[in-house]
């Protein structure tokens, strides 16, 4: 028989190893504590299944242990955010300093968690670059230059949409497009047939712009 | 000859009939091993190198944790204290509080298991209590996984793995050894997906190419899964007075974990998860088995070797 001994110091004595390997029965403050985790796990449980039903909780997320059971985990759930601007609607990429709020909204797209990636998204300073027209034009046209810039900024592939801090916006490069709203939708995919996925309608909400604001 | 003869200084000059016998130094070595494997420190120091290698990287974290995990290791009797581990399980817990949309089901785990282990620090009876609470987090993670598998139609008929193994680049060599994909359809299925994912793209229908044998070895490989995890949450969650009536079958529950761990881990290396449930796996083993306890610790760094980039190390092009 091997013992194994205990820090000295502490009421944890000297077991041995054929203690180990009894299954013993807890009583009283020590079946309190196994309880105490086990409650613990439960309640975490009850909000999974609660925030499942109630929001479309990625089973993969939450402290529920459905990772790998299912093809609905946030990263392949599908996201597209549009901004309604003064030159249309554009599609665009959340900007990466949104990261935590995009992961928020595809693992648990509630009304609130999207409102709040909107309302960040419709509030973001959202710039198209203005072409460089300096180095073939004479400095007598930079006026008409400026005004062929601005309009042709209008004329933009939604891939030339981003989103800068405000204090670094520069006129000379930037043409400020004008948000009004944002709207942010989230799809799951569904099994349709054997290697086909059809994208099925999660959730989305919008939320408009605050006037003269950036809240980047 | 004892341990402390073979273990002389280089300096000091070996006389005749003092060779050392490789026999003797493998018996000291593995009597050794198993002594120290025994001892009920070695998932606590286990747990410290899960904690610092496998939770959050932010500062706030990271730091209080790596400073307890310091402390941990240099004084053994904070390893005992119920007060060190509430006092990580606190901090671990704040972190999954504030990101628990997005962090990983492992980190909830860890944090139960860092709480379990002050819980059964201040315990009257703290090595059962610890043993218990191991068997019973294994069983109910595993239950609990199995349950949501059961319960989601595109597990049970097999198109989730199927996706997985036309989608996930960690699963290639399975798609092509058990499936006959081939590596540009493969490519081709991922293009195909990053391209809706893209936010400037309409939403579409994703079509993948597949192979003939895909959707059985996905149903296959899915219905494995269930048994293999069903398996493992029974025999943990097996109530006491069956254990002794079940006994042989129960002792098959450490192989069992430790054939889950490896045969996942091996494919999708999440050192965290897999961790944690080797650590617990080694708390609750009977006895004094030596041999189940060399299984869980040598599957331990066989995870952490799992990350490791063996294609390009051995030159296979793929």
């Amino acid at each position: 028989m091997v013992g194994i001994s205990r820090g000295s110091g502490t009421k944890q004595g000297t077991m041995t190893n054929s203690d180990i390997g009894r299954q013993p029965s807890f009583k009283g403050g020590d079946s309190l504590r196994i309880m105490l985790v086990i409650a613990l796990v439960g309640g975490v449980l009850a909000s999974h299944v609660h925030s499942r039903s109630s929001m479309d909780l990625s089973p993969w997320k939450g402290g529920g242990f459905g990772m790998f059971s299912t093809i609905d985990s946030p990263g392949d759930r599908l996201l597209r955010t549009t901004i309604h601007t003064d030159i249309g609607p554009i599609n665009i990429a959340a900007p990466q300093d949104l990261g935590d709020d995009v992961s928020t909204v595809l693992a648990a797209p509630s009304e609130q968690h999207i409102e709040d990636l909107a309302f960040k998204l419709a509030n973001q300073t959202w710039v198209t670059q203005k072409p460089d027209f300096d180095s073939v034009m004479t400095p007598a046209d930079a006026t008409a230059a400026d005004a062929m810039a601005d309009a042709l900024a209008l004329f933009v592939e939604s891939s030339t949409v981003q989103a800068i801090d405000d204090a670094s916006f520069d006129p000379n490069r930037h043409h400020r497009v004008q948000v009004d709203e944002a709207v942010v939708t989230v799809y799951r995919l569904e099994p349709d047939g054997n290697t086909s996925f059809r994208p099925v309608k999660l959730a989305g909400g919008s939320a408009l712009a605050v006037p003269g604001g950036d809240l980047s | 000859m004892s341990t402390t003869q073979l273990r002389r200084s280089d300096a000091e000059p070996e006389t005749a009939g003092e060779v050392i016998d490789p026999n003797r130094l493998r018996v000291s070595f593995t009597n050794g091993l198993a002594e120290r494997l025994g001892q009920t420190d070695v998932p606590l120091i286990l747990t410290l190198f899960l904690v610092i290698l496998a939770t959050s990287s932010a500062w706030y974290i990271h730091v209080p944790v790596v400073s307890a995990a310091i402390v941990g290791v240099l004084f053994r009797n904070a390893l005992l204290a119920a007060g060190f581990w509430y006092g990580l399980a606190a901090v671990l817990a704040a972190d999954v509080v504030a990101h628990r949309w997005s962090v990983d089901n492992h980190q909830y785990l860890i944090v139960y298991w860092c709480l379990a282990l002050g819980v059964s620090a201040g315990a009257t009876r703290p090595l059962e209590v610890r043993r218990s609470l191991a068997r019973t987090l294994i069983g109910v993670v595993f239950l609990l996984a199995t349950i949501w598998k059961v319960l989601s139609p595109d597990f049970l008929d097999g198109s989730f793995l199927t996706y997985t193994l036309l989608t996930d680049p960690r699963f290639d060599e399975v798609a092509r050894g058990l499936g006959d994909a081939n590596l540009q359809d493969l490519a081709a299925n991922r293009s195909a997906l990053q391209e809706l994912h893209d936010p400037r793209n309409p939403v579409t229908t994703l079509s993948l190419t597949s192979t003939t044998k895909m959707g059985g070895v996905g149903l296959t490989l899915a219905w494995l899964t269930i048994i293999v995890e069903a398996g493992v949450a029974i025999l943990f969650l097996l109530p006491e007075r069956l254990r002794t009536a079940f006994s042989p079958l129960h002792r098959l529950r450490d192989p069992l974990l430790v054939l889950f761990a490896l045969g996942t881990y091996a494919v999708a290396p999440v050192v965290g998860f897999g961790w944690v449930l080797l650590i617990m796996g080694l708390t609750q083993r009977d006895k004094e088995s030596t041999f189940v306890s060399v299984l869980y610790v040598a599957s331990f760094l066989a995870i952490l070797a799992f990350t490791s980039p063996w294609a390009d190390i051995v030159g296979i092009t793929t």
